[in-house]
Protein backbone atom coordinates (compact mmCIF):
# COMPACT_ATOMS: atom_id res chain seq x y z
CA UNK A 1 0.00 0.00 0.00
CA UNK A 2 0.91 3.40 -0.40
CA UNK A 3 3.47 5.70 -0.95
CA UNK A 4 3.62 6.74 -4.49
CA UNK A 5 6.66 8.83 -4.70
CA UNK A 6 8.16 5.70 -3.76
CA UNK A 7 7.55 4.71 -7.34
CA UNK A 8 8.70 8.23 -8.94
CA UNK A 9 10.89 6.35 -11.18
CA UNK A 10 8.27 4.21 -12.78
CA UNK A 11 5.79 7.81 -13.03
CA UNK A 12 8.63 9.20 -14.92
CA UNK A 13 8.66 6.02 -17.50
CA UNK A 14 4.76 5.99 -17.44
CA UNK A 15 4.47 9.50 -17.82
CA UNK A 16 7.15 10.23 -21.03
CA UNK A 17 7.31 7.08 -22.48
CA UNK A 18 3.82 6.90 -23.73
CA UNK A 19 3.46 10.30 -24.04
CA UNK A 20 6.57 10.13 -26.55
CA UNK A 21 5.10 7.31 -28.74
CA UNK A 22 2.20 8.81 -28.90
CA UNK A 23 3.60 12.04 -30.32
CA UNK A 24 4.19 10.43 -33.76
CA UNK A 25 0.49 9.87 -34.35
CA UNK A 26 0.50 13.48 -34.94
CA UNK A 27 3.52 13.13 -37.26
CA UNK A 28 1.49 10.63 -38.77
CA UNK A 29 -1.56 12.62 -39.73
CA UNK A 30 0.74 15.45 -40.53
CA UNK A 31 1.96 12.97 -43.43
CA UNK A 32 -1.04 12.41 -44.77
CA UNK A 33 -1.96 15.69 -45.07
CA UNK A 34 1.20 16.34 -47.15
CA UNK A 35 3.57 17.53 -44.28
CA UNK A 36 6.68 15.59 -45.62
CA UNK A 37 6.24 16.74 -49.76
CA UNK A 38 7.46 20.20 -49.01
CA UNK A 39 10.38 21.76 -48.30
CA UNK A 40 10.05 21.98 -44.56
CA UNK A 41 10.11 17.71 -44.82
CA UNK A 42 14.20 17.57 -44.04
CA UNK A 43 13.46 20.21 -40.24
CA UNK A 44 10.38 18.15 -39.77
CA UNK A 45 12.39 14.37 -40.32
CA UNK A 46 15.42 15.77 -37.80
CA UNK A 47 12.67 17.25 -35.22
CA UNK A 48 11.04 13.97 -35.53
CA UNK A 49 13.96 13.00 -33.20
CA UNK A 50 12.20 15.08 -30.04
CA UNK A 51 9.56 12.65 -29.30
CA UNK A 52 11.93 9.84 -29.79
CA UNK A 53 14.33 11.34 -27.28
CA UNK A 54 11.29 11.41 -24.45
CA UNK A 55 10.37 7.75 -25.14
CA UNK A 56 14.01 7.33 -24.26
CA UNK A 57 14.31 8.89 -20.96
CA UNK A 58 11.23 7.65 -20.02
CA UNK A 59 12.77 4.08 -20.66
CA UNK A 60 16.08 5.41 -18.52
CA UNK A 61 13.89 6.40 -15.92
CA UNK A 62 12.62 2.69 -15.53
CA UNK A 63 16.39 1.63 -15.78
CA UNK A 64 16.89 3.51 -12.15
CA UNK A 65 14.03 1.90 -11.05
CA UNK A 66 15.89 -1.75 -11.25
CA UNK A 67 17.90 -3.03 -8.60
CA UNK A 68 20.27 -4.49 -11.38
CA UNK A 69 19.44 -3.12 -14.46
CA UNK A 70 22.42 -4.93 -15.99
CA UNK A 71 20.41 -8.04 -15.91
CA UNK A 72 17.86 -6.16 -17.75
CA UNK A 73 18.29 -8.34 -20.72
CA UNK A 74 16.50 -11.11 -18.91
CA UNK A 75 13.40 -9.24 -19.11
CA UNK A 76 12.68 -11.40 -22.49
CA UNK A 77 12.48 -14.78 -20.53
CA UNK A 78 8.84 -13.90 -19.43
CA UNK A 79 6.74 -12.79 -22.72
CA UNK A 80 3.78 -14.67 -22.41
CA UNK A 81 3.53 -15.17 -18.85
CA UNK A 82 5.08 -11.73 -17.14
CA UNK A 83 2.80 -8.49 -18.16
CA UNK A 84 6.33 -6.59 -17.28
CA UNK A 85 7.79 -8.49 -19.78
CA UNK A 86 4.83 -8.23 -22.20
CA UNK A 87 4.83 -4.06 -21.83
CA UNK A 88 9.10 -3.98 -21.75
CA UNK A 89 9.04 -6.30 -25.36
CA UNK A 90 6.36 -3.71 -27.10
CA UNK A 91 7.80 -0.78 -25.85
CA UNK A 92 11.17 -2.06 -27.75
CA UNK A 93 9.29 -3.22 -30.47
CA UNK A 94 7.60 0.34 -30.71
CA UNK A 95 10.82 1.92 -30.07
CA UNK A 96 13.17 0.54 -32.63
CA UNK A 97 10.43 0.57 -35.35
CA UNK A 98 10.26 4.73 -34.47
CA UNK A 99 14.23 4.85 -34.50
CA UNK A 100 14.30 3.09 -38.13
CA UNK A 101 12.00 5.54 -39.39
CA UNK A 102 13.88 8.49 -37.35
CA UNK A 103 17.02 7.03 -39.20
CA UNK A 104 15.90 6.42 -42.41
CA UNK A 105 13.27 9.36 -43.00
CA UNK A 106 16.86 11.48 -41.61
CA UNK A 107 19.30 9.82 -44.61
CA UNK A 108 16.32 10.54 -47.35
CA UNK A 109 15.74 6.80 -47.61
CA UNK A 110 12.28 6.96 -47.56
CA UNK A 111 9.78 7.74 -50.06
CA UNK A 112 6.22 8.87 -49.71
CA UNK A 113 4.55 5.37 -49.46
CA UNK A 114 7.55 3.87 -47.17
CA UNK A 115 7.09 6.49 -45.11
CA UNK A 116 3.25 6.48 -45.03
CA UNK A 117 3.11 2.69 -44.20
CA UNK A 118 6.11 3.58 -41.64
CA UNK A 119 4.20 6.31 -39.85
CA UNK A 120 1.44 3.99 -39.82
CA UNK A 121 2.87 1.30 -38.18
CA UNK A 122 5.04 3.32 -35.34
CA UNK A 123 1.24 5.06 -35.06
CA UNK A 124 -0.39 1.74 -34.36
CA UNK A 125 2.37 0.52 -32.11
CA UNK A 126 2.62 3.95 -30.11
CA UNK A 127 -1.43 2.79 -29.12
CA UNK A 128 -0.39 -1.01 -28.39
CA UNK A 129 2.54 0.66 -26.48
CA UNK A 130 0.31 2.90 -24.14
CA UNK A 131 -2.41 -0.31 -23.83
CA UNK A 132 0.16 -2.71 -22.45
CA UNK A 133 1.70 0.24 -19.94
CA UNK A 134 -1.53 -0.04 -18.64
CA UNK A 135 -1.74 -3.76 -18.51
CA UNK A 136 1.54 -4.16 -16.89
CA UNK A 137 -0.38 -3.41 -14.09
CA UNK A 138 -2.74 -5.99 -13.86
CA UNK A 139 -2.04 -8.31 -11.02
CA UNK A 140 -4.91 -10.08 -10.00
CA UNK A 141 -3.52 -10.41 -6.59
CA UNK A 142 -3.71 -6.32 -6.66
CA UNK A 143 -7.25 -5.53 -6.91
CA UNK A 144 -6.93 -1.76 -6.84
CA UNK A 145 -4.76 -2.41 -10.12
CA UNK A 146 -6.77 -5.16 -11.68
CA UNK A 147 -9.10 -3.25 -13.33
CA UNK A 148 -9.61 -2.13 -17.15
CA UNK A 149 -9.20 1.32 -15.63
CA UNK A 150 -5.55 0.80 -15.23
CA UNK A 151 -5.49 0.30 -19.01
CA UNK A 152 -7.76 2.92 -20.25
CA UNK A 153 -6.32 5.94 -18.08
CA UNK A 154 -2.94 5.09 -19.65
CA UNK A 155 -4.12 4.80 -22.85
CA UNK A 156 -5.61 8.41 -22.47
CA UNK A 157 -2.19 9.80 -21.13
CA UNK A 158 -0.69 9.02 -24.20
CA UNK A 159 -3.09 10.24 -26.38
CA UNK A 160 -3.10 13.66 -24.12
CA UNK A 161 0.69 13.92 -24.28
CA UNK A 162 1.55 12.98 -27.14
CA UNK A 163 -1.05 15.20 -29.25
CA UNK A 164 0.57 18.91 -27.31
CA UNK A 165 4.25 17.02 -28.09
CA UNK A 166 3.27 16.40 -31.79
CA UNK A 167 2.02 19.63 -32.51
CA UNK A 168 5.41 20.98 -30.44
CA UNK A 169 7.80 18.66 -32.48
CA UNK A 170 5.81 20.04 -36.00
CA UNK A 171 5.73 23.57 -34.77
CA UNK A 172 9.74 23.50 -33.72
CA UNK A 173 10.15 22.21 -37.61
CA UNK A 174 7.71 24.66 -39.05
CA UNK A 175 5.07 26.62 -37.67
CA UNK A 176 2.61 26.60 -40.71
CA UNK A 177 2.89 22.96 -40.87
CA UNK A 178 1.66 23.06 -37.07
CA UNK A 179 -0.83 25.64 -37.90
CA UNK A 180 -2.38 23.31 -40.61
CA UNK A 181 -2.16 20.64 -37.98
CA UNK A 182 -3.44 21.46 -34.69
CA UNK A 183 -6.86 20.21 -35.37
CA UNK A 184 -5.21 16.44 -35.20
CA UNK A 185 -3.24 17.50 -32.58
CA UNK A 186 -5.40 19.33 -30.30
CA UNK A 187 -8.19 16.14 -30.89
CA UNK A 188 -5.89 14.04 -30.01
CA UNK A 189 -5.12 15.91 -26.67
CA UNK A 190 -8.61 16.52 -25.66
CA UNK A 191 -9.52 12.76 -26.49
CA UNK A 192 -7.03 11.84 -24.45
CA UNK A 193 -7.97 14.02 -21.71
CA UNK A 194 -11.41 12.53 -21.26
CA UNK A 195 -10.54 9.27 -21.49
CA UNK A 196 -7.63 9.68 -19.37
CA UNK A 197 -9.38 11.74 -16.29
CA UNK A 198 -12.13 9.16 -17.22
CA UNK A 199 -9.91 6.22 -16.46
CA UNK A 200 -8.59 7.78 -13.64
CA UNK A 201 -11.66 9.13 -11.91
CA UNK A 202 -13.18 5.25 -12.45
CA UNK A 203 -10.10 3.71 -10.81
CA UNK A 204 -10.44 6.59 -7.58
CA UNK A 205 -14.13 5.11 -7.31
CA UNK A 206 -13.84 1.62 -7.27
CA UNK A 207 -10.62 2.10 -4.76
CA UNK A 208 -13.47 3.77 -2.40
CA UNK A 209 -14.75 0.38 -1.61
CA UNK A 210 -11.55 -1.86 -2.04
CA UNK A 211 -10.46 -2.71 1.04
CA UNK A 212 -7.94 -5.02 3.33
CA UNK A 213 -7.10 -5.09 6.91
CA UNK A 214 -5.50 -1.92 6.69
CA UNK A 215 -8.73 -0.11 5.44
CA UNK A 216 -9.66 1.35 2.04
CA UNK A 217 -7.22 2.52 -0.97
CA UNK A 218 -8.42 5.60 -1.48
CA UNK A 219 -7.81 6.18 2.26
CA UNK A 220 -4.53 5.21 2.00
CA UNK A 221 -4.02 8.77 -0.40
CA UNK A 222 -5.77 11.19 1.16
CA UNK A 223 -4.50 13.77 -1.27
CA UNK A 224 -5.98 11.38 -4.45
CA UNK A 225 -8.59 13.84 -5.21
CA UNK A 226 -6.43 16.74 -5.21
CA UNK A 227 -3.81 14.36 -7.79
CA UNK A 228 -7.32 14.03 -9.65
CA UNK A 229 -7.51 17.87 -9.73
CA UNK A 230 -3.68 18.47 -11.04
CA UNK A 231 -4.26 16.11 -13.78
CA UNK A 232 -7.72 17.41 -15.12
CA UNK A 233 -6.27 21.30 -14.76
CA UNK A 234 -2.94 20.34 -16.74
CA UNK A 235 -4.73 18.63 -18.95
CA UNK A 236 -7.02 21.33 -20.07
CA UNK A 237 -4.38 23.92 -20.14
CA UNK A 238 -2.73 21.59 -22.42
CA UNK A 239 -5.38 21.13 -24.71
CA UNK A 240 -6.59 24.45 -24.40
CA UNK A 241 -3.32 25.55 -26.07
CA UNK A 242 -3.25 22.68 -28.33
CA UNK A 243 -7.00 24.32 -29.43
CA UNK A 244 -5.24 27.60 -29.76
CA UNK A 245 -2.72 26.54 -32.15
CA UNK A 246 -5.65 26.40 -34.90
CA UNK A 247 -5.13 30.09 -34.86
CA UNK A 248 -1.16 31.12 -34.03
CA UNK A 249 1.47 27.83 -32.55
CA UNK A 250 3.66 29.49 -30.27
CA UNK A 251 6.50 26.75 -29.90
CA UNK A 252 7.26 28.04 -26.93
CA UNK A 253 4.00 27.74 -25.56
CA UNK A 254 3.59 24.34 -26.95
CA UNK A 255 6.63 23.56 -25.22
CA UNK A 256 5.28 25.13 -21.41
CA UNK A 257 2.31 23.27 -22.14
CA UNK A 258 4.10 19.78 -22.88
CA UNK A 259 5.78 20.56 -19.48
CA UNK A 260 2.41 21.36 -17.65
CA UNK A 261 0.72 18.22 -19.00
CA UNK A 262 3.49 15.87 -18.02
CA UNK A 263 3.25 17.26 -14.57
CA UNK A 264 -0.13 16.72 -14.50
CA UNK A 265 0.41 13.20 -15.66
CA UNK A 266 3.19 12.51 -13.33
CA UNK A 267 1.01 12.90 -10.58
CA UNK A 268 -1.94 11.25 -11.61
CA UNK A 269 0.94 8.55 -11.59
CA UNK A 270 1.81 9.14 -8.30
CA UNK A 271 -1.33 8.80 -7.52
CA UNK A 272 -2.33 5.55 -9.42
CA UNK A 273 0.89 4.23 -7.07
CA UNK A 274 -0.27 5.23 -3.91
CA UNK A 275 -3.64 3.52 -4.77
CA UNK A 276 -1.44 0.17 -4.77
CA UNK A 277 -3.29 -2.49 -2.32
CA UNK A 278 -2.80 -5.97 -2.20
CA UNK A 279 -5.93 -8.35 -1.99
CA UNK A 280 -4.49 -9.04 1.52
CA UNK A 281 -1.59 -7.42 3.03
CA UNK B 1 9.32 -33.02 -6.83
CA UNK B 2 9.14 -32.56 -2.76
CA UNK B 3 6.97 -30.21 -1.65
CA UNK B 4 7.81 -28.20 1.59
CA UNK B 5 5.62 -26.13 3.63
CA UNK B 6 5.06 -24.84 6.65
CA UNK B 7 3.19 -25.55 9.83
CA UNK B 8 1.79 -23.57 12.52
CA UNK B 9 0.25 -24.26 15.31
CA UNK B 10 -1.69 -20.84 16.80
CA UNK B 11 -2.69 -22.82 20.14
CA UNK B 12 0.59 -23.10 20.86
CA UNK B 13 1.62 -18.94 19.65
CA UNK B 14 2.69 -16.26 22.41
CA UNK B 15 3.84 -13.79 19.74
CA UNK B 16 6.86 -13.73 21.30
CA UNK B 17 8.51 -13.06 17.98
CA UNK B 18 11.33 -15.25 18.61
CA UNK B 19 11.27 -17.11 14.88
CA UNK B 20 10.90 -13.35 13.49
CA UNK B 21 14.18 -12.34 15.32
CA UNK B 22 15.83 -15.95 14.84
CA UNK B 23 15.62 -15.31 11.02
CA UNK B 24 16.29 -11.99 10.89
CA UNK B 25 19.71 -12.71 12.54
CA UNK B 26 21.01 -15.86 10.76
CA UNK B 27 20.02 -14.08 7.39
CA UNK B 28 21.48 -10.60 8.33
CA UNK B 29 18.71 -8.73 7.75
CA UNK B 30 18.16 -5.19 8.83
CA UNK B 31 16.29 -4.18 11.84
CA UNK B 32 13.54 -2.64 9.55
CA UNK B 33 13.11 -6.06 7.33
CA UNK B 34 12.15 -8.99 7.97
CA UNK B 35 11.69 -12.57 5.93
CA UNK B 36 8.72 -13.59 8.64
CA UNK B 37 5.96 -11.97 10.13
CA UNK B 38 4.21 -12.25 13.40
CA UNK B 39 0.85 -10.16 13.11
CA UNK B 40 -0.96 -9.63 16.56
CA UNK B 41 -4.53 -9.63 15.39
CA UNK B 42 -7.23 -8.39 18.39
CA UNK B 43 -10.86 -7.16 18.23
CA UNK B 44 -14.27 -7.33 20.23
CA UNK B 45 -14.88 -5.13 23.36
CA UNK B 46 -17.18 -5.22 26.46
CA UNK B 47 -21.21 -4.99 25.96
CA UNK B 48 -23.51 -4.27 28.87
CA UNK B 49 -26.59 -5.62 29.31
CA UNK B 50 -29.54 -4.49 30.60
CA UNK B 51 -29.33 -5.45 33.62
CA UNK B 52 -26.33 -3.85 34.07
CA UNK B 53 -23.58 -6.36 33.67
CA UNK B 54 -20.69 -6.17 31.45
CA UNK B 55 -19.65 -9.31 29.02
CA UNK B 56 -16.74 -9.10 26.56
CA UNK B 57 -15.85 -10.71 23.05
CA UNK B 58 -12.43 -9.26 23.05
CA UNK B 59 -9.97 -11.66 21.81
CA UNK B 60 -6.38 -11.51 20.44
CA UNK B 61 -4.78 -14.52 18.12
CA UNK B 62 -1.16 -14.49 16.55
CA UNK B 63 -0.41 -15.66 13.03
CA UNK B 64 3.19 -16.24 12.25
CA UNK B 65 3.90 -16.98 8.84
CA UNK B 66 7.10 -16.04 6.09
CA UNK B 67 7.07 -17.24 2.33
CA UNK B 68 4.44 -19.93 1.81
CA UNK B 69 6.28 -21.45 -1.19
CA UNK B 70 2.99 -21.73 -2.69
CA UNK B 71 1.63 -24.14 -5.20
CA UNK B 72 0.75 -21.19 -7.54
CA UNK B 73 3.04 -18.26 -6.62
CA UNK B 74 2.17 -14.51 -7.80
CA UNK B 75 5.41 -13.82 -7.67
CA UNK B 76 6.70 -16.29 -9.90
CA UNK B 77 3.43 -15.22 -12.34
CA UNK B 78 4.92 -12.00 -12.61
CA UNK B 79 8.54 -12.07 -12.74
CA UNK B 80 9.68 -11.12 -15.70
CA UNK B 81 12.92 -12.52 -15.92
CA UNK B 82 12.17 -16.04 -14.90
CA UNK B 83 14.39 -15.38 -11.23
CA UNK B 84 11.56 -16.41 -9.15
CA UNK B 85 11.42 -20.24 -9.57
CA UNK B 86 10.54 -23.05 -7.14
CA UNK B 87 13.70 -25.43 -6.79
CA UNK B 88 13.57 -29.54 -6.40
CA UNK B 89 12.03 -29.27 -3.05
CA UNK B 90 8.60 -26.46 -4.01
CA UNK B 91 11.11 -23.76 -2.12
CA UNK B 92 10.27 -20.78 -4.52
CA UNK B 93 13.61 -19.23 -4.89
CA UNK B 94 15.60 -16.42 -6.43
CA UNK B 95 17.99 -16.40 -9.03
CA UNK B 96 20.22 -13.92 -8.14
CA UNK B 97 22.00 -13.63 -11.11
CA UNK B 98 18.95 -13.12 -13.15
CA UNK B 99 16.71 -11.20 -10.77
CA UNK B 100 16.90 -7.24 -12.18
CA UNK B 101 15.18 -5.68 -9.00
CA UNK B 102 11.95 -4.71 -10.45
CA UNK B 103 9.79 -5.11 -7.41
CA UNK B 104 6.73 -6.83 -9.30
CA UNK B 105 7.30 -10.03 -6.95
CA UNK B 106 7.22 -8.02 -3.97
CA UNK B 107 3.81 -5.97 -5.20
CA UNK B 108 2.10 -9.41 -6.60
CA UNK B 109 2.70 -11.48 -3.16
CA UNK B 110 -0.08 -10.83 -1.13
CA UNK B 111 1.91 -12.35 1.75
CA UNK B 112 4.08 -9.24 1.32
CA UNK B 113 7.33 -12.06 1.39
CA UNK B 114 9.54 -11.08 -0.78
CA UNK B 115 10.90 -7.39 -1.66
CA UNK B 116 14.20 -6.04 -3.28
CA UNK B 117 17.12 -5.38 -1.65
CA UNK B 118 18.32 -2.69 -3.96
CA UNK B 119 22.38 -2.60 -1.91
CA UNK B 120 22.34 -6.42 -3.20
CA UNK B 121 20.46 -6.00 -6.59
CA UNK B 122 18.10 -8.29 -6.31
CA UNK B 123 14.92 -9.62 -4.47
CA UNK B 124 15.46 -11.43 -1.00
CA UNK B 125 13.30 -13.90 0.82
CA UNK B 126 12.61 -16.70 3.14
CA UNK B 127 14.09 -19.80 1.46
CA UNK B 128 13.12 -22.30 3.85
CA UNK B 129 17.06 -22.63 5.04
CA UNK B 130 17.61 -24.50 2.38
CA UNK B 131 21.57 -24.74 3.24
CA UNK B 132 20.27 -26.00 6.70
CA UNK B 133 18.09 -28.43 5.34
CA UNK B 134 20.55 -30.03 3.24
CA UNK B 135 22.07 -30.66 6.05
CA UNK B 136 19.31 -32.63 7.76
CA UNK B 137 18.51 -29.30 10.50
CA UNK B 138 15.46 -27.51 10.05
CA UNK B 139 14.74 -23.51 9.34
CA UNK B 140 16.00 -21.17 11.94
CA UNK B 141 12.64 -20.04 12.81
CA UNK B 142 11.02 -23.26 13.79
CA UNK B 143 14.36 -24.11 15.72
CA UNK B 144 13.82 -20.87 17.23
CA UNK B 145 10.19 -21.08 18.48
CA UNK B 146 10.40 -22.09 22.00
CA UNK B 147 6.53 -22.94 22.34
CA UNK B 148 7.23 -25.50 18.91
CA UNK B 149 4.76 -23.73 17.29
CA UNK B 150 6.52 -24.36 14.05
CA UNK B 151 7.16 -27.24 11.83
CA UNK B 152 8.43 -27.58 8.09
CA UNK B 153 8.48 -30.61 6.80
CA UNK B 154 7.29 -31.87 3.14
CA UNK B 155 3.58 -31.34 3.29
CA UNK B 156 2.50 -34.58 3.21
CA UNK B 157 4.46 -35.33 6.41
CA UNK B 158 2.92 -32.18 8.35
CA UNK B 159 0.55 -32.32 11.45
CA UNK B 160 -3.44 -32.26 9.75
CA UNK B 161 -3.96 -28.09 9.31
CA UNK B 162 -6.27 -25.81 7.67
CA UNK B 163 -4.48 -24.17 4.46
CA UNK B 164 -3.42 -20.58 5.69
CA UNK B 165 -7.14 -20.29 6.46
CA UNK B 166 -7.34 -16.98 9.07
CA UNK B 167 -7.61 -13.67 8.98
CA UNK B 168 -5.35 -11.19 7.64
CA UNK B 169 -4.00 -13.99 4.92
CA UNK B 170 -5.74 -13.98 1.48
CA UNK B 171 -7.96 -16.32 0.55
CA UNK B 172 -6.02 -19.69 0.14
CA UNK B 173 -7.22 -20.31 -3.16
CA UNK B 174 -5.63 -17.54 -4.62
CA UNK B 175 -2.14 -18.88 -5.10
CA UNK B 176 -2.77 -22.38 -2.59
CA UNK B 177 0.10 -21.76 -0.31
CA UNK B 178 2.07 -24.76 1.73
CA UNK B 179 1.33 -22.85 4.99
CA UNK B 180 -0.90 -25.15 7.20
CA UNK B 181 -2.38 -23.79 10.29
CA UNK B 182 -4.11 -25.40 13.51
CA UNK B 183 -6.74 -21.78 14.55
CA UNK B 184 -7.20 -21.15 18.04
CA UNK B 185 -10.46 -20.73 19.03
CA UNK B 186 -10.23 -16.80 18.59
CA UNK B 187 -8.99 -17.14 14.88
CA UNK B 188 -11.21 -14.92 12.42
CA UNK B 189 -11.77 -16.26 9.17
CA UNK B 190 -10.25 -15.14 5.94
CA UNK B 191 -11.30 -11.83 4.41
CA UNK B 192 -12.57 -10.70 8.13
CA UNK B 193 -11.59 -7.44 8.12
CA UNK B 194 -13.28 -6.59 11.68
CA UNK B 195 -10.33 -7.76 13.50
CA UNK B 196 -7.15 -4.81 13.82
CA UNK B 197 -3.50 -5.58 13.15
CA UNK B 198 -2.35 -4.37 17.41
CA UNK B 199 1.33 -4.59 15.69
CA UNK B 200 1.30 -2.20 12.26
CA UNK B 201 3.70 -0.12 13.43
CA UNK B 202 5.95 -3.23 13.82
CA UNK B 203 5.06 -5.43 10.41
CA UNK B 204 3.47 -2.67 8.09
Amino acid sequence: MGNGFSEAALAVFTTLAPMGACAFIVLCAACFKGAFEGVAAKTLDKAAFLPLVVVAVGFIGAFFHLASPLNAFFVFMGVGSSPLSNEVTVGVVFFVLAAVYCILAVAGKLSAGARKGLLVAVSVMAVVFSVFCGLAYTMYTIPTWDTPASVVQMLGYGLLGGGILGLLTLALADAEIARENAMAGAALSIAGLVIGVAGFAWQIMAAQSTANIWGTAADQVPAIWGLFGALAVCGIIGAAVAGTSRKKPVPAALAAAVVVVAVGIFFARIGFYGLYMSVAL
Amino acid sequence: MTQYGFYFDATRCTGCKTCEAACRDYHNLDLGTTFRHVYELEGGGWNQAEDGTWTTDSFTYYTSFACQHCDDPACMHVCPTGAMHKDENGIVSVDTGRCIGCGYCHMACPYDAPFVDRAKGHSVKCDGCKDRIAEGKQPMCVEACSMRALQFAPVDQLPEGERAAVAPLPDPELTKPNLYIKNCAAAHAVGDTSCRVANEAEVK
